[in-house]
């Protein structure tokens, strides 16, 4: 058996190299402005951190491509990890048959039952959307809304109910407005108000 | 190993850290991923006249007005309905491709009310290749992003398939090749894409659900033409009754078969909602006549409509079906 | 690197590294939807014991790794096959052409009479910079922060087919091509790689055990050793040493990927052999070189 010696100078050059990634992250983090919207099934966002092995196995799985490696405006301890963006196609987690979860190699995404996914909650820009703004009888958003969650108003306005909303992202995916639609869908636990219909319970 | 001296060990922990920090820089550059962004969707084709547009040739002779059949069974009815307006002859569809608008938009189940019901877009399949059409094509828009399964689930992709259709499904927001038509004298819809398929056909059968829509009051024969549009969403942006109407000047099907066997009273235009059962099917040439009096079955006069009311203005057709004559038959 | 001297069991072995690779690629790509329901897509992914880590206490989870409990088992009952045989990112590593091989380098023009009795290499193992990665790792993760992504090899080589197929860059594949290229072949595998440096470990628990329990093993047999250092130009890995010319029997290198360039590159029939349970399944004598003169068994 061969004697272990101890580098000593191993373990300072892991701590310099430990020390130059924090530096980088904390020269070259930019805020994000777009909210950070997890596949369905993702718990908790640290737990999620913690589990996930930015593999990308979710990203491909996708039938509808809303999943995308999230960028560095996310910050370093996101980057690469899936993120749903709306933008690119609703979630239709009920169709899919959960590939997403199916696909994540160590549990990351777990199957959640389908009346339990929560993406997040829709909520109205009023000053961008064309019949708050403009009183235009727009509708795509109630149209698309797979959930009764987009109820209008007897001026044709929409509101969203927040308690049906689940953040599937198909009304911020239609919606007309561009390039900022008038509709987009926040994590959950951060829309308590505006934009909520006349039922809203909060989250 | 070798044994590190100073400049080794700095050579080699300068390295690492080196390393690390310039991953994590290059990893800024674009090219890494950047984000999806919205983009505005626009309409990209090459130009194409009106005249391109498969329209009815005038020589069919057959019943002017509306012909409205009461029933249960969707082959009965159709058979019935269409003998009684003037056979699929007066179609003359001998050697021509059929492309059938129908309105597959949504993952409901038939009995929901919210698409055309799969065993009438079936029977029109059959009564199509059976009158001599060298193919027919059954076509919608679907709002889900999964097309298979809402065709799947709404029925009418299978049923579909096995009349002998091909069924073509697009998902919005990733639509097929268009051609960019100028429509005349319009102020709401100057231009418009037209997809591709539409051109591809000798033959256009309108097939829509007659249901309650959230915006437009109600969907009938000439909204169910939006899913025509290469950009569906640029028709909200304006002014959408306008905007339908005049859509109805340049595309012009040769028959509307409106599926009035059940129809949706309310939370249009996707359900669920009440649904009801009048169990008729009209037939017509004339959509704003078709549509004028389906929003009798709901309660609703053809004024409450705007498209109903700029089609009437723009010479689409005339709201007063009953000077045109509306032929019964029951199955 | 010249053709020469590079018998057909390094080519067999060069086949079944670009098999898995082949395999690796192609789950990668049928991951996209619908999933086959037959075969997981992810398997590669199951098959890393780090990855374990990072799915302790999802539900369900001992049974759906039970690739990687498989790996570990061989693991430990022969050393580090998986790094030699069927690690993606290591098959591309050793095919770059490399500008670096410090150990080859040293050692290149030696006569076999200067290399008699002289111990090359300290005959300590130092703890070598993966130790401590592994070590860091786990004890990150303990506290809560899991830095895998950025140093599990098999996460990085999926990342990177996944990236090229939806035309993203994949940085970390290319710093790590670029390393072997600047440093040497499999400088990643041997100095830094912490799945490495975990299968090194388990590899360490199983050295004791006889070649004859050993499903692959590497046998030297002193006796017949010339000390003409051609196995240590050959190793990839930079792991055999001429030292290791004093032992006999299995030679349970905890580094040792079983590759068989060693054995290869071997001029003296019977010095060098890789067996399965203790039958020869390449001996030295098979390599082209054997029939030349050893001082031309340079690599």
């Amino acid at each position: 058996m061969k004697k272990l010696k101890i580098g000593r100078r191993d373990f300072i050059g892991v701590g310099l190299a430990g020390a130059a990634a924090a530096l980088g992250y904390g020269l070259f983090h930019d805020e994000a402005e777009a909210p950070l919207l997890r596949p369905p099934g993702a718990q908790d966002e640290e737990e999620f951190l913690g589990r996930c092995l930015r593999c990308q196995e979710c990203v491909r799985a996708c039938p509808t491509g809303c999943l995308e490696p999230a960028d560095r405006d996310f910050g370093t301890s996101s980057l690469w990890t899936p993120r749903f963006n709306p933008a690119l196609a609703k979630c239709d987690y009920g169709l899919c048959g959960r590939a997403c979860a199916r696909a994540c190699p160590v549990g990351a995404l777990c199957d959640v039952p389908d009346e339990e996914v929560r993406l997040g909650t829709a909520s109205v820009n009023r000053s961008l959307c064309i019949a708050w703004a403009e009183g235009k009888d727009c509708l795509v958003c109630q149209e698309r809304c797979a959930y009764n969650a987009i109820e209008f108003d007897e001026r044709g306005r929409p509101h969203v109910v927040s308690n049906r909303c689940t953040g599937c992202g198909a009304c911020q995916n239609t919606c007309v407005t561009c390039p900022n639609p008038a509709i987009v869908v926040y994590p959950p636990g951060t829309v308590t108000s505006g934009g909520g219909g006349r039922r809203n319970r909060g989250n | 190993m070798e044994n590190l001296d100073r400049r080794g060990f700095l050579g080699k922990a300068g390295r690492i850290a080196a390393g690390l920090g310039g991953l994590y820089i290059v990893s800024t550059l674009p090219g890494c991923g950047k984000n999806g962004e919205e983009e505005c969707p626009v309409d990209e084709g090459p130009r194409a006249s009106p005249s391109e547009i498969p329209s009815p040739d005038g020589t069919v002779e057959s019943y002017p007005g509306l012909v409205v059949v009461r029933g249960s069974k969707a082959d009965d009815m159709l058979l019935a309905g269409l003998e009684a307006w003037g056979g699929m002859e007066a179609l003359v569809l001998a050697d021509k491709r059929v492309l059938i608008k129908v309105n597959a938009a949504f993952s409901r189940p038939p009995g929901d009310a919210a698409t055309t019901s799969p065993d009438l877009v079936a029977g029109a399949v059959r009564m199509c290749l059976e009158a001599g059409a060298s193919k027919v094509t059954v076509f919608d828009h679907t709002l889900q992003d999964l097309a298979d399964k809402t065709i799947e689930i709404n029925g009418i992709g299978p049923a579909a398939e096995a009349a002998g259709a091909e069924m073509i499904a697009y998902a919005v927001r990733k639509p097929g090749k268009a051609r960019i038509v100028e429509i005349p004298g319009a102020t709401a819809l100057p231009s418009a894409g037209v997809l591709e398929e539409i051109f591809q056909a000798d033959v256009l059968i309108n097939m829509p659900k007659a249901k309650h829509h959230g915006g437009a009051g109600l969907s009938l024969s000439m909204k169910n033409l939006i899913g025509c549009l290469q950009n569906m969403g640029q028709i909200h942006q304006i002014e959408l009754h306008r905007a339908v109407a005049e859509l109805n000047t340049v595309i012009k099907p040769a028959l509307v078969i409106m599926d009035a066997t059940t129809i949706l009273l309310d939370n249009g235009p996707g359900g669920p909602g009440t649904v009801a059962d009048p169990g008729e099917v009209i037939i017509g040439t004339d959509p704003v006549a078709v549509d004028s009096y389906a929003c009798g079955l709901f309660g609703l006069t053809p004024s409450e409509l705007g498209h109903i009311v700029y089609g009437e203005e723009l010479g689409v057709g005339t709201s007063d079906f009953t000077s045109l004559g509306v032929g019964e038959v029951a199955t | 690197m010249k053709r020469d001297g590079r018998g057909k069991a390094h080519w067999i072995r060069r086949g079944i590294q670009a098999l898995f690779l082949a395999a690796f690629i192609a789950l990668a790509w049928a991951s996209a939807y619908p999933p086959s329901g037959r075969f997981p897509e992810s398997f590669f992914l199951r098959m890393d014991p780090l990855a374990a880590f990072s799915a302790v206490s999802a539900s369900g989870v001992w049974l759906y790794l039970i690739p990687a409990w498989i790996l570990l088992g061989l693991t430990l009952l022969s050393g580090r096959f998986f790094c030699g045989w069927i690690c993606p990112l290591g098959s591309v590593l050793e095919w770059l052409p490399s500008l670096g091989n410090r150990r080859r380098k040293s050692l290149e023009g030696m006569r076999p009479a200067d290399l008699a009795g002289r111990p090359i290499g300290k005959g300590e193992v130092r703890i070598r910079l993966k130790y401590v990665f592994l070590a860091a790792l786990l004890l990150l993760f303990v506290v809560g922060i899991n830095l895998l992504w950025i140093f599990d090899p098999l996460v990085i080589a999926n990342r990177a087919v996944l990236f090229a197929i939806s035309g993203v860059v994949p940085v970390l594949f290319i710093a790590l091509l670029i390393l072997a290229v600047l440093v040497g072949p499999r400088y990643w595998c041997q100095e830094l790689c912490p799945l490495g440096a975990g299968l090194s470990l388990v590899s360490m628990a199983g050295s004791r055990l006889p070649e004859y329990c050993s499903p692959l093993a590497l046998v030297k047999d002193k006796d017949a050793c010339i000390r003409c250092g051609a196995c240590a130009r050959a190793c990839p890995f930079e792991i055999i040493e001429v030292a290791d010319s004093e032992r006999s029997g299995r030679l349970a290198l905890a580094d040792c990927a079983l590759c068989g360039e060693c054995v290869t590159a071997c001029p003296v029939e019977g010095a060098l052999s890789l067996r399965s349970m203790g039958m020869e399944i390449l001996g030295s004598s098979d390599g082209k070189a054997a029939r030349g003169n050893p001082e031309e068994a340079v690599i």
